[in-house]
């Protein structure tokens, strides 16, 4: 029971971040590596209020924070010109030393000494510590995931979706894609630090390298999400992500439990997921030309022993 | 309506492939001028539509837009102005994203307010009102990707994402040249219906001598970045095929040399 409870509040808490990770990665068509230094910016900013007796100031800095991240990114993809992967390679790097700065140059900091949003939740509700936890997480990733399906419904949404995929069009149809993009990159991180800020105050502390290897949880999420939503709208996307997210701690717990792998596999897994998955498509191609090479290769060796065969 | 004084655009410049696209080129349409371009390949069809629409920025001289400077206006702020059909098919829509959507994405030119919802119920009866008279079957096909019909539907979607909210200037390149024979007709005619009824300024480029002659009420020969030929209304209804070639032999003095637009 304390696995399920467990996987399924961690699960809609990385719900955030696998929305994060799909807007950038599937609705704008960017492997957005400033993932990695923008979850942990959130938990960094997080942790720091919450010691300062902020807890709930520190959620909102927290998404701040990451969106100032997804835009710094965004302005050296699109004004400066650099790569998109180079540009969030820049950010995520340089983020480190900032999120270093914010807890105080220390590595770990932590909040058990203090009020967490979760530790205030148990006092105004008055419901099982455990269930206040899901309550929180639940109603975290159902309200902002009813603000992504509206979002991405409204002209500046549709704008962002066109401009992943099909920019020539977009440039064509008087919208300023150096805009959409930023804007994309901004909404994207803000979910993942958002998801950051969240993990500190719910774990009780906060660890300079929580965000690495982030980025291959949240595609995988979203790759198993898409496994069990086929739909291609955006909501079904959205929904998916969550879906994934939470199937994706599922699997982690299981293995853990049946000590499967020892938990530092946990990484090499992941991204064994994502690798098999995003192959799948060009394997099945490669299988199927296979079979019909084959197939050609009988029917012309027929047809050229028929022909000697009638000399 | 639109001007081009001494526009001038050299590519490359510095490097052995240095080619002077456009070459002082001035040029006035009227309102409600259709005008077809020919000339051959590298004559700077292509080159003057991306000055008009703002690709890059031109070395030397200017563009004018229904009185309005547009020399150095950004390409998606002249995209407000002009539209613009492409050759290719795939170049003007959005495929993941459904017909609706694609057509909400034009019509937003017209929005003040980006946060509102994309595609209200009037909308979407506006948008199937409008796919219905072309009889493409499109209108029952609403919620369909853009990317799983074909190339001439395609065509005809960018064509009216083009021209739903009445730009000022419509750009045409080649817009059928991608297309079976039956299908660029039928959106040559969809084209033209649109473009009288709306009393669009449209420039289009052609390979098809033939079409060139029998669109529109004015026509222009490029060559190296030069209009050589410019010919309209009483004039130019009277020009023939055959006309039009020696018009070009006697600019050029030598032969026109391009087998795509002889062979249509």
């Amino acid at each position: 029971m304390a696995l399920v409870l467990g996987s399924l509040q961690l699960g809609l808490l990385y719900g955030l971040l696998a929305m994060g990770i799909y807007i950038t990665f599937r609705i704008l068509n960017i492997p957005d590596l400033t993932a990695e230094g923008s979850f942990t910016f959130g938990l960094a900013v997080s942790a720091a209020f919450t010691v300062a007796g902020h807890p709930m100031l520190g959620i909102l800095f927290a998404i701040l924070a990451g969106a100032l991240a997804g835009v710094i990114t965004g302005f050296l993809q699109t004004k400066c010109g650099i790569h998109p992967i180079l540009a969030g390679i820049l950010t995520m790097s340089g983020l480190y030393t900032v999120n270093l700065c914010i807890m105080g140059s220390s590595s770990n900091l932590s909040l058990i000494a203090n009020d967490t949003l979760f530790k205030m939740s148990y006092d105004l509700f008055g419901l099982d510590k455990e269930i206040c936890k899901l309550l929180i997480a639940a109603l975290m990733v159902i309200v902002i995931a009813v603000l992504f399906i509206v979002f991405f419904h409204t002209h500046i949404g549709l704008c962002i979706r066109a401009t992943g995929d099909n920019e020539e069009m977009v440039k064509a149809s008087s919208i300023d894609i150096n805009v959409t993009k930023i804007l994309a990159l901004a909404i994207g991180n803000g979910s993942i630090a958002l998801c950051g800020g969240l993990i500190a105050q719910y774990q009780g502390f906060a660890d300079i390298n929580s965000g690495v290897g982030i980025l291959v949880v949240g595609l995988a999420s979203v790759i198993i999400g898409e496994l069990f939503i086929r739909k291609k709208t955006v909501t079904a996307g959205i929904l998916s992500a969550i879906v994934g997210s939470v199937v994706y701690r599922f699997i982690v717990a299981l293995a853990m439990s049946n000590s499967f792998f020892p938990a530092y596999a946990l990484k090499l897994v992941s991204s064994i997921i994502v690798g098999v998955a995003l192959a799948l498509p060009a394997m099945q191609s490669f299988l199927n030309g296979k079979k019909n090479r084959k197939s050609q290769k009988q029917e012309y060796l027929r047809v050229y022993s028929e022909q000697k065969g009638g000399k | 309506m639109l001007e081009l004084v001494n526009a001038q655009k050299t590519f490359l410049k510095g490097t052995p492939n240095e080619h002077r696209a456009l070459n002082d080129l001035s040029l006035t349409l009227e309102k409600g001028d259709f005008v077809t371009v020919v000339g051959s390949n590298g004559a700077g069809k292509s080159t003057l539509f991306g000055a008009v629409c703002g690709n890059f920025i031109l070395d030397k001289g200017g563009v004018f837009l229904d009185g309005e400077d547009i020399t150095f206006m950004s390409e998606h702020k002249r995209a407000r102005r002009i539209g613009r059909v492409f050759q290719d098919p795939m170049r003007g829509t959005a495929p993941n994203m459904t017909i609706e959507e694609n057509l909400a994405l034009a019509y937003f030119r017209n929005r003040k307010n980006p946060f509102k919802f994309a595609i209200t119920k009037k909308d979407s009866m506006m948008f199937r009102d409008y796919l219905s008279r072309f009889s493409m079957g499109l209108e029952e096909r609403m919620d369909a990707k853009v990317g799983m019909l074909s190339g001439g539907q395609r065509q005809v979607v960018t064509l009216l994402m083009c021209t739903m909210t009445t730009p000022k200037l419509l750009l045409l390149d080649e817009h059928t040249a991608a297309l079976d024979p039956a299908t660029a007709e039928k959106v040559m005619s969809i084209t033209k219906e649109i473009v009288a009824e709306k009393k669009l300024t449209t420039m289009m480029i052609t390979h098809n001598l033939k079409s060139a002659l029998d669109t529109g009420n004015r026509l222009l020969m490029l060559d190296s970045g030069e209009i050589i030929l410019d010919v309209r209304d009483k004039e130019k209804s009277e020009l023939t095929l055959d006309g039009l070639m020696k018009l070009y032999s006697q600019k050029k003095n030598k032969e026109l040399d391009n087998d795509r637009m002889l062979l249509n």
